[in-house]
């Protein structure tokens, strides 16, 4: 049902009519969204992108040619600008020994000191999981975690097969629960940074 | 189920998903597994909060706006080609115009030995100075 309104939306945006493209940014905003904050782990930079996809898919309309649905198109489009934009951020940070603004993020509401310090050392930790993996494995765990999609609609996105997609799936969250091992060993080690992190409010 | 066999079971087991009798035993005999299960169910709970943030009611907005500024840009830079284009070849037809206006109006061979004659420094020098000693002589 949605595909077949998403074709009729695109065909009225092919034919000039802007104000068409409206609602396909009402439908797919929030799902986008989630995609980028999956990717980049900061929700301003996730809003900016978001924006840029939107516009970069509205410039390329006229390229789709309904080989696939409107929403699998955009989902690519958005993987793929995730996946430059993570890349010209390391190239900058590379550039300038600049260390990112990870730590400068914001959260949108504020929370109780202690939750956000949890929430914080959870980011952390989701973080350097995402690094451990692959950039395939990152794609399939992002799409799949972050926007629940089913390994058959990752597949269509990706292009790849199904068994693929499942594949990947496991091995990024064997790498996540390392991650998550080595964080539990350097919590019981006295001097882990976990637990340096966590000894500090106490003095 | 060793502990090997559990992260594997583990990392296999989708959300909502009856792990099995064998993965609960052992989940609660082995503390650092029990752990591990634990910080596991935390992350992936915190992922899902992530992806429960709303983007900002305005993005909609945004985007439609900033695609009306990029149109109307579209729009200045081919009127500024289309300036730009129109100046060139006002220019280009004036210079070819000057050109043929000078071809129309060059002068004919005989006006060609005159200015020759008078501009051509040597060659009329002399003849006027053997005209003028021819004088003197005479004299």
């Amino acid at each position: 049902m949605t595909e077949n309104t998403d074709a009729i939306i695109v065909e009225k945006v092919k034919k000039g009519d802007k104000e068409a493209y409206r609602h396909l940014v009402m439908r797919y905003q929030q799902k986008l969204f989630q995609t980028c904050i999956g990717f980049l782990q900061n929700e301003t930079d996730a809003e900016d992108l978001t924006q840029e996809i939107f516009i970069k898919a509205y410039q390329k309309i006229e390229s789709f040619r309904f080989q696939a649905a409107f929403s699998t198109w955009l989902y690519r489009i958005s993987v793929n600008t995730c996946v430059n934009f993570l890349r010209k951020q390391k190239v900058k940070r590379l550039l300038f020994l600049d260390s990112g603004n990870q730590s400068k993020e914001s959260f949108g509401v504020s929370e109780p000191a202690d939750s956000a310090t949890e929430r914080e050392e959870q980011r952390r930790m989701l973080r350097t999981a995402l690094k451990e993996l692959t950039l395939m494995q990152r794609k399939v765990f992002i799409l799949s975690q972050y926007r629940e999609l089913s390994n058959k609609e990752t597949a269509e996105i990706l292009e790849i097969t199904e068994k693929a997609v499942e594949s990947l799936l496991f091995r990024a969250r064997v790498k996540m629960q390392k991650v998550i091992k080595e964080k539990m060993n350097s919590n019981i080690a006295p001097t882990g940074r976990y637990q340096q992190h966590r000894a500090e409010p106490y003095g | 189920m060793n502990c090997v066999e559990f992260e594997i079971q583990l990392a296999k087991l989708k959300s909502g998903a009856n792990p099995g009798v064998e993965f609960l035993e052992h989940k609660s005999q082995c503390p650092k597994c029990m752990e591990l299960a634990s910080r596991a169910d935390e992350l992936y709970h915190f992922i899902a909060d992530d992806a429960k943030k709303t983007v900002s009611p305005f993005l909609s907005t945004r985007i439609m706006a900033e695609l009306d500024k990029k149109a109307l840009e579209v729009h200045i830079s081919i009127q500024k080609a289309w300036q730009i284009a129109a100046v060139s070849l006002a220019l280009i037809a004036g210079f070819n115009l000057a050109l043929f206006m000078d071809y129309r109006q060059s002068p004919t061979d005989a006006d060609s030995v005159l200015s020759e004659y008078f501009f051509a420094g040597n060659a009329g020098m002399e003849i006027e100075n053997n005209w003028l000693k021819l004088s003197t002589d005479e004299e």
